[in-house]
């Protein structure tokens, strides 16, 4: 047993203020809303995030369910690794399938080898409204992107699923209002004061397990737009380009077609957050496709209902 | 975005429209590194082109906030400068956004203003800069750097500076503000904002990166204040999970639990599943109690000397973010910790005039968006609060319209505070309960 708390380790203390405040959130939203769900896509800030909710109501077991939207897209590892998770936590899973969504015609195939990450604000809207979900929470962080810096901690969705920028609600010390009115629904996002070198200091010192992607591997990969694609039944090679076998790991794992990898020969946490302190680019900009062709790529995604 | 263990600043960033603000925050983060090449290119593109680096890109990132070249609501930014973080909430100048202001300022250590040095002769402080100085002031914030901007325009004018420096020293002072900063600057060419400037000889104070990194964080109250947000069922009984908003809780400690006045004994403490001795504000922990009381949401756990008051009657300043009707009439919901209870607002006293909070007598029963109010607040449940100068967890609330959900107002509770009836001292004195 630990004497005390604070002060500890001086680098671990700054870690100790962002999980406290995260599992305050967490208790706040599990404690106001009547029907939350932990959207978990199996990626790393998600792997964060349920062992911060595994923490925060430990010894009872997480008071909600778990929620993935499969664009059918998904790197297998991931998706082995969410089920395993899942299993480990004693937690419902609920995977809401964008390849149903496009056979049902409730969503439009984009076509081979485009993204289906637009697709799923509206299968997740639709789960939302089916499921009479009132939070959504989710592992986004401020630092990712300039859209998602403007994001309250507890922001709310109108009853068309839209986020209204404009007209966020007042979010004043730490009091966070879970309440909405009929149809409409909350996004929460615990990890918005994180930035990704604090994701990774808190998995090494947790020892928290992420699907293997993340470290250094060999892959065969195609160069598409200056960003290495994996090489995958939903991305094959177009004229004039190569595929060819490179060390790679993901700073950030989405759909196969858009999350590009990077070369690197990290293959654990420390090694990882070494590598981070050089980056030149964030995360964002080396690893989504999907987020270059607009400077408003995310704010319009978010509008729509996105994560 | 280097690790580190010191604590993290909150600085919250205001100033009126054109003072250069985003800019400034956009240069903080260029010069220091910490702005990826990604980032970069994208602020230095102009309608799709590649442009000149224009730093107040960096920062407004809604569309609208673009093509306006204004900010609207808060966005956040994570930076550190040798090795302290800090976290920069860059709020908006307007005075139709000053909510989102208030929002980026309840949570600050510092204020991070601007000035505009080409507007010295006339009205240099505006009225929406001394607003936004005097919601930092309400909100506690008593430390402020105040930047001095477009010192290029004015080439670089001691008489210029000074003169302004008086300015604000002498309205943040009557703001209560009186750990104070003053720095020439130039956002846009990078002069003393994180590199020392060869054109201000006769300033020899710290930059603006060296200013944060100095910055004090506001110090946690001691007396300890344990606002339960859930009970949870654990083999045997059950424990009483919440983030500490002030002091310390240790094992064998006597606790009273508000607003019942029952006291206990910490029989044993947890630090998310890990059991401790001790902890210390703001950890976010779970108690089991000696006795078997009937404990729940909205519950405060805190220290048997030094607890707070109980009331169903208080005395409060409100700020409206939206202007409202009938106020004396309305039903409201009232969010103070983890407990949400109805509430009337039963009187008026007076109206704060917000560019200098002096009072004045209210005499309408409405009033426009952006007031600041003191008022009598009658509450459906009692509850523990503090005042809000010697707690701003326990301290504070926010004001809700119970038919739209709506937040109308941030509350800050005053100082007289008419208590629960019965003498306090014998019910918090009486010892545990019959069970």
């Amino acid at each position: 047993m630990d004497s005390t708390l604070y002060p500890h380790h001086p680098a671990s203390a700054h870690l100790d203020h962002l999980e406290s405040h995260s599992v305050f959130v967490l208790r706040e939203i599990a404690g106001e809303c009547d029907r939350p769900v932990l959207l978990f896509s199996g990626g790393k800030d998600s792997a964060v995030l349920c062992h911060l909710a595994q923490k925060a109501f430990y010894p009872s077991p997480i008071p909600f369910p778990l929620l993935q939207v499969d664009t059918g897209h998904n790197f297998p590892e991931v998706l082995e690794f969410r089920d395993v998770r899942a299993k480990e936590l004693d937690c419902e899973l609920i995977v809401a399938s964008v390849q149903e969504a496009i056979d049902k015609g409730l969503v439009k195939d984009p076509g081979e080898g485009e993204s289906r990450n637009r697709l799923q604000s509206a299968v997740l809207l639709d789960v939302i409204a089916r499921q009479g979900f009132d939070a959504c929470i989710g592992g986004a962080r401020r630092d990712e992107d300039k859209a998602r810096a403007k994001e309250r901690v507890v922001s709310l969705r109108s009853r068309f699923g839209q986020w209204e920028p404009r007209h966020q609600r007042p979010e004043l010390w730490s009091i966070y209002y879970g309440k909405v009115n009929p149809g409409e629904h909350l996004r929460v996002f615990p990890l918005s004061d994180w930035t990704e070198l604090d994701i990774w200091l808190y998995i090494q010192r947790e020892q928290i397990e992420l699907p293997n992607i993340y470290y250094a591997h060999r892959r065969l990969v195609l160069e598409r737009d200056g960003m290495l694609l994996a090489h995958s039944p939903y991305l094959t090679a177009r004229a004039g380009e190569k595929v060819f076998e490179e060390t790679v790991r993901f700073r950030t794992v989405g759909d196969m077609t858009c999350t590009a990898a990077i070369r690197s020969r990290a293959m654990t946490p420390a090694e990882v957050i070494e590598e981070i302190m050089t980056f030149q680019v964030s995360e964002r900009g080396a690893s989504r496709a999907d987020d270059r062709f607009s400077e408003a790529a995310m704010e319009e995604r978010k509008r729509e209902g996105y994560f | 975005m280097r690790g580190g263990g010191v604590e993290v600043v909150h600085c919250a960033a205001v100033g009126s429209v054109d003072d250069g603000k985003s800019t400034l925050i956009g240069r903080l983060l260029y010069d220091s590194g910490q702005l990826a090449k990604d980032q970069l290119a994208d602020a230095s593109r102009e309608r799709g082109r590649s442009g000149r680096f224009d730093p107040a890109r960096v920062t407004d990132g809604l569309r609208a906030e673009r093509e306006q070249g204004i900010t609207i609501d808060v966005g956040y930014r994570y930076a550190s400068f040798c090795g302290r973080r800090v976290i920069i909430a860059d709020c908006p100048g307007h005075v139709q956004y000053t909510s989102n202001t208030a929002t980026g300022a309840s949570r600050a250590d510092v204020v991070l203003a601007l000035f505009d040095a080409t507007r010295w002769s006339t009205d240099l402080l505006t009225n929406q800069t001394k607003c936004h100085l005097a919601i930092a002031s309400l909100f506690g914030v008593g430390t402020l750097i105040a930047c001095v901007n477009k010192m290029d325009l004015v080439g670089w004018s001691e008489e210029v500076f000074q003169s302004i420096a008086g300015q604000v020293r002498a309205v943040a002072g009557r703001l209560g503000i009186n750990n104070i900063t003053i720095i020439p600057v130039s956002a846009l060419h990078g002069d003393n904002v994180v590199k020392r400037s060869e054109l201000s000889p006769f300033y020899r104070g710290p930059t603006v990166a060296e200013a944060l990194v100095r910055v004090q964080t506001r110090t946690l109250p001691s007396g300890t204040r344990l606002p339960v947000q859930l009970a949870l069922r654990v083999r045997g009984g059950r424990q009483y999970a919440g983030m500490l908003a002030g002091g310390r809780v240790h094992t064998g400690q006597e606790v009273v639990v508000l607003p019942s006045a029952r006291t206990t004994r910490v029989r044993s403490l947890f630090y998310l599943g890990r059991e401790v001795e001790e902890a210390i504000a703001p950890a976010s922990v779970a108690v089991e109690l000696e006795h078997d009381l009937d404990v729940g949401r909205g519950d405060l756990i805190a220290a048997v000397h030094d607890s707070p008051e109980v009331a169903t009657d208080l005395s409060a300043t409100l700020f409206f973010f939206s202007g409202c009707e009938d106020l004396t009439a309305r039903k409201y919901l009232v969010k103070h910790t983890s407990r949400i209870t109805a509430a009337k607002i039963s009187s008026l006293d007076s109206i704060i005039d917000p560019s200098d909070l002096s009072a004045a007598p209210i005499s309408a029963d409405s009033i426009p968006a952006n007031s600041i109010v003191r008022a009598r607040m009658e509450l459906a449940t009692p509850l523990a609060v503090d005042n809000y100068a010697s707690n701003p967890t326990t301290g504070s609330f926010i004001l809700i319209d119970s038919s739209s959900n709506a937040i109308l107002a941030a509350g800050l509770v005053g100082l007289s505070l008419e208590f629960l009836g019965q003498d306090k001292n014998v019910a918090l004195h009486a010892g545990p309960p019959r069970l």
